[in-house]
Parts: structure tokens; sequence; C-alpha cells
């Protein structure tokens, strides 16, 4: 299939679609006075209520992205009640996290303690027992940071739970939980790959995003 | 981008005509373009064919929605046949309808299956070439000839028994008491073209009731959309991006348009995000092209948005001259419509006049600029014109199509623009979805035109 765009001009977006869907990103990462600043310059729609709870959801992102789990729980509970009760998945990704941030700054036994009393219960149930043993087996190293566990030090790790609580968050106020923007890229991609599935069989190279905006 | 129909005005602004004139066609298209069926669909069954049915062997109630046999059954060629009067939409997702066995008689040989339009009724669907069947007596499929494969249970009398076609999976399925009794991949080859939903009788006092939707069914198709619709949509959000595509994409469409002010609150937002956002070149971001003049655009948007079209006018004679030079470019034509546009919107209709005699009557005749001017002067006609079938030149919309066009022709006047039209035109945002667009349509042509119609309308409704 042609990669040449010119071939695309002649369909028609509607403008106010594509205005929706910069705005679904901008709200569902927070840019409160780029959101603003948008609404203002396009006049476009600004959904109701979001602006608010955004910096509230701002703050409990970061507070999961640097680790500060505490924080983050309490912002949350404070926020979307019961949202971690309802969540059971991700209030054990979040108390891990502060189980984590313990054992970085090397307070053992307070880990310890803080993993029997509140990461324990969650053993009773089997999805939970193995994720609790990698996080446990981080205390037998003195440098955990070399252990095989490693990755649940890692800013990507805290990223992913920051993201789900984002979602989760988004979810409780009936807000999409993920961004119209990034479904679509997943689905022109998705879509252009099974297209060029046959121009692949015949030596070409498989569709890359990157080489598409490059174009 | 063609630009075949025009003649007019000299060949010296060649990269001008050919932008002015794509907002110009764009403006068009707005006016003539109605709201476009969200789901248009081609006719659907609604009862029995009692034209073409095997009429010996079986009757066809009146209200033509069941049916019996009346025959004997000797042997394999004296099989009641009826398909439906239309064959099944191919335009959607899922296609499916169902029957309900009143009396299985004799023998329980009922059938319901696919077949095509040029079948021999008299034999079994499935039995024959093109067509499929399930069969209630042995709980059989039956594909294309004599020998059937273990599929399903058999039924019999008071079960109601459906037959589907989904047009995601490529595949047939079949339902018995509300749940899906198994699925038989379509073949592309075998089974071309259009589909009739067929239902078969063949041993005494059989008898069968056929629904084709007027009733609710036994099988809960709703459900059962809704989960194929979610199985498209996981495995594409199983799809991993590259990081900050997403946010490249934002950015430089707000670069595009010359969202000045909301771009440098993005940017200031993006810095202090932990980890912080990184400007996305890594990610093959050419923002080269559309950084150029951005305070520039920024002031021109905002004075076009608020209708202040002279001030526009005069601040493009003084940074951009060669953009207004020629009065007859499309360029022209659009911010003189809208100028003519904004006395008419306070009021100031004799001004309007006036300023339509100087400026605007040039156009007249001229085809790419003729439907524009018409309704232009029309809006003089009425009292209240945002009501009229003009109305639409009142909206905001109407502002923006001036604001990007004069936007893409700053951009072309980058002495260091790359790529000439192609970057001015569209944000990488709109050609992605231009792209994924034209992706489902086309895709949609390969499997032969089956399946559900790609509206991006239904993707942003779904999230």
């Amino acid at each position: 299939m042609d990669v040449d765009p010119r071939h695309f001009n002649q369909v028609a977006i509607n403008d106010n679609d594509i205005n929706s869907i910069v705005l679904s990103y901008l709200v569902h990462n927070c840019y409160k006075e780029t959101v603003e600043s948008f609404v203002a310059s396009t006049g476009t729609k600004q959904p109701a209520d979001c602006i608010e709870d955004m910096e509230k959801r701002k703050r409990i992102f970061q507070c999961a992205v640097e680790g500060n789990a505490q924080k983050a729980i309490e912002l949350t509970e404070e926020l979307a009640p019961e949202l971690l009760e309802k969540n059971k998945d991700l209030h054990f990704d979040l108390l891990s996290l502060h189980f984590v941030e313990l054992v970085c700054a090397k307070k053992c036994t307070e880990a310890l303690e803080f993993a029997q009393n509140k990461l324990g219960p969650f053993g009773k149930v089997d999805k939970y027992v193995t994720k609790l043993e990698d996080f446990m087996a981080l205390l037998a190293y003195n440098e955990p940071e070399k252990s095989p566990m490693f990755h649940l030090l890692s800013l990507d790790y805290r990223q992913q739970v920051a993201d789900s609580l984002n979602q989760a968050i988004l979810g409780h106020s009936n807000l999409p939980d993920y961004s119209a923007l990034e479904r679509l890229i997943q689905q022109t991609t998705v879509v252009r790959q099974y297209m060029s599935e046959d121009n692949v069989k015949n030596g070409n190279p498989p569709f890359s995003l990157k080489d598409f905006i490059r174009s | 981008m063609s630009t075949t129909n025009s003649n007019n005005g000299t060949n010296n602004h060649a990269g001008d005509r050919d932008l002015g004139l794509w907002f110009l066609e764009q403006s068009r298209l707005r006016s003539a373009r109605g709201r476009t069926d969200m789901d248009e669909d081609d006719d659907a069954p609604t009862e029995l064919n009692t034209i073409n049915s095997s009429g010996g062997f079986l009757v066809v109630s009146p209200d033509k929605l069941s049916a019996k046999y009346t025959s004997v059954n000797l042997h394999g060629h004296d099989v009641g046949v009826v398909q439906a009067n239309k064959p099944a939409p191919v335009k959607r997702l899922v296609y499916y309808f169902e029957i309900y066995v009143k009396d299985a008689g004799t023998k329980g040989q009922i059938a319901i299956g696919f077949t095509s339009e040029s079948f021999k009724m008299r034999r079994q669907p499935g039995w024959e070439a093109n067509s499929c069947g399930y069969h209630g007596d042995d709980g059989l499929l039956y594909r294309g000839h004599g020998r059937g494969e273990a599929f399903g249970p058999t039924y019999t009398s008071g079960d109601i028994v459906g037959g589907g076609i989904n047009y995601d999976s490529q595949e047939f399925f079949f339902t018995k008491n509300g749940a899906v009794v198994g699925t038989l991949p379509k073949d592309m080859k075998d089974m071309k073209g259009p589909l009739f939903p067929t239902i078969a009788v063949h041993s005494q006092n059989e008898e069968v009731h056929v629904n084709f939707g007027q009733q609710p069914f036994a099988f809960d198709l709703k459900e059962f959309e809704a989960q194929e619709r979610m199985k498209q949509q996981m495995s594409i959000e199983k799809f991993s991006l590259p990081t900050n595509v997403s946010h490249g994409i934002v950015r430089s469409y707000l670069l595009h348009y010359g969202y000045e002010d909301t771009l440098n609150s993005f940017d200031m937002a993006s810095k202090s995000t932990v980890p912080p956002v990184h400007i996305a070149q890594e990610n093959g971001f050419d923002e080269q092209d559309i950084v150029f003049a951005l305070n520039e655009r920024k002031t021109l948007r905002q004075l076009i948005r608020n209708g202040e079209i002279d001030s526009a006018l005069g601040k493009l004679r003084e940074w951009y001259p060669q953009i207004v030079q020629d009065d007859k470019s499309a360029t022209c034509f659009l911010l003189h419509c809208q100028k003519f546009i904004e006395l008419v919107r306070v009021g100031a209709l004799e001004e309007a006049v006036k300023y339509g005699r100087m400026e605007l009557a040039k156009f007249f005749g001229l085809p790419m600029f003729e439907d524009l001017v018409q309704h232009c002067v029309s809006l003089l006609a009425y009292e209240r014109p945002r009501e009229s079938s003009v109305g639409y030149l009142l909206e905001e919309s109407q502002r923006e199509v001036v604001a990007d066009t004069v936007n893409a022709m700053i951009l072309s006047t980058n002495p260091n623009l790359k790529d000439s039209s192609h970057s001015c035109l569209h944000s990488y945002l709109e050609r992605l979805l231009r792209q994924l667009t034209a992706c489902c349509l086309e895709r949609r042509l390969l499997s032969g035109d089956q399946g559900e119609v790609f509206h991006l309308q239904r993707v942003l409704k779904q999230l």
C-alpha cells in the first residue's frame, strides 16, 4: 500500500474531532493551564468538571512517580474514596512502591514490618503471592539494584503504577481512562501493519510509525 | 490536490493557487456536505421469498415468516427450501437471524444456513456448493457437499436456532437457544457473492418459524457485537507506542496552527512533569517547517477569529505582501468574503453591498469561486440569515477556514521550506487520522467491502 500521504488528502476530517482529540490528551495528562489556553484559542468546548480535579490528579501522579506512595495513597483517598478498596491490584502496587522506598533507604526493619502488616494480607490471594515473593526478595540483597528484581526499583515501574492510578481515577470520575489520541495512533499503526503484511511478504519493510511521521 | 479546473490569474503564483484553492474547495464541500448516515446500511431481509422456494414441497405462511413441509420425504431431492427475500447485508459487523422449530415432524430434518442466489432449491443448505447449513437431525455442519462435519448438538421441536455471519472475523456461527454452538471460517473463495439466509424442512409435518429481527432474539446479539468490538479494541490496546509520540503529535499540532500561547503553556508544563518530557526529535518529528513565523501566525489567527479582517489584511500587507498581492487569489477571495460576512453579521447591510460590489463582484463567473460568492451575497436576502441555508457562513467554523488558509500560506513563504505544500496543509495529527480513515476504508475493500464502515466519531465515542 502506498505510503504517499498525498493520497489521503481527499479524506475529510472534522476540525471539532481534531480538537477533541488534542483536548483528551491534555486532560488525560493533567495539563491544566494548557487546556485553558487551548479552549480559549480554539473555542473548543471544555468538558465540565475536569479542571479542578486535574490539579489533584497531577499531584497524585507526581507523588507516585517519585515513589512517594504514602502521599499518593493519602491524596487518592481524599479525591476518590474507596477507589483503592475496589482496586486491589492497584492498592497492592502502590503499597509495594512504599516498600521499595523503604528498602532503598536501607530501612530494612521498617520495610519488613511494613511488609508484614500491609502486604502480607494480600498473600492470602494466589495472584499476589509471586509478586509478594519478588518484593520480599529485595530484602535479601545488600544492593537491591543489583538483584534480579532491579526493575521494581526503576522509574519505568513507578511510571507504570502511576499510569494505572491515573487511569483508575479517571475511570472513577466517569472520564475515559485513556486518551483518544493514544488509541488512534495505536489503531492507525495496527491497521497499517495489517495492510502492509502483503507488502512485507514481497520483501518491503514493515510499517514504521517513525518513518510515517518523518514522511 | 487537483487544481485542474481553474485557469484564472497568472501562472506565477502556482504555489499560492494550490494551497488557497484547497481551502476554498474544503469550504465548498462543507456547505454541500449533509450529515452522512452513521450507519449506511444495505437492506436487510424481512421475510421469506415465496417466489423461488421449492414450491412443491413446502408452503409458506401468508405472513411469510414460517414454512411447513407438505410433501413426503422420499429422497434427497425433495427438500422444502426457502430463502429470505434479500441477501444478508454486509456493511455491518454481524448479520444474524433465528428460526423457531415449531414442529420437528417425523424425522426432524430441519436446517438453517446460508446459500447463494443460484442455489438448487430442492437440496438441504450445505449439500451443494456455495452453501452451508447446520442440520437439526444430526447436529452436523454441511458445507458444500453431502458429508457433514461434527459441529453442534441436534435440535428439535421447541428449540430456537440461529445463524449468523461475523464479518470481522470472517466466520459463520450458529446458536442454539441463545448460546453459540460453533463457528466456521468463511472462505473468500467459495460462498462468494450475496448470501441468503436459508431454512429447510424435509419430513412430514415439519414446521419452522423465522425471525429476521422483528422480534427479540433468544441470542444476545448486542452483547455478542459488543464483545467482538472489545476484542478489536484489546488487540489495539496491547500495541505499545514509542514514548512521547503523543506528546510530539500534540506539540506539532499546536505549532502548525500557531497556537503560540497554548504551546508555551504546554512546553512549560512538560518541563516540570516527572519525568520531564524530552522534545521528540528522536521520534522523528520534524518541526523545522512549522516553527516558522509562530508569533505572526498566532496574531493573524486571533485577528481573524475575532472577525477583524481589515486588521488582518493590514498585517498581511505589512508582513507577507506576497500572499495578498494577487487580488484574485483564493486567499484574498476568502478574506474578502469573510469581511463581507462580518459586515452582514453586524447588520451593516449597505456597507456590505458596497463592499461586495467593490471586492466580490469580480469573482462571479469564475468556477471555483462562484458558489461561495453566491452564498455570501444571498445572506443579504434573509432577515435572519443565521437560520437560512447559508447560515453556516456566519459560524465560527467559517472564520477557522480563513484562519487556516492564511496560516498555511504563511508557512509556505518559509524560505527554508523543505517539502512545499505537504507540511503546510496538515499537521501530523491530521495526516495520521487521514491515514487511519483511508486504511480502514481500504481494508474493508480488501475483504470484499464487508464489515462496519469506519467512522472516526464512533471511535471517539467508544473512548
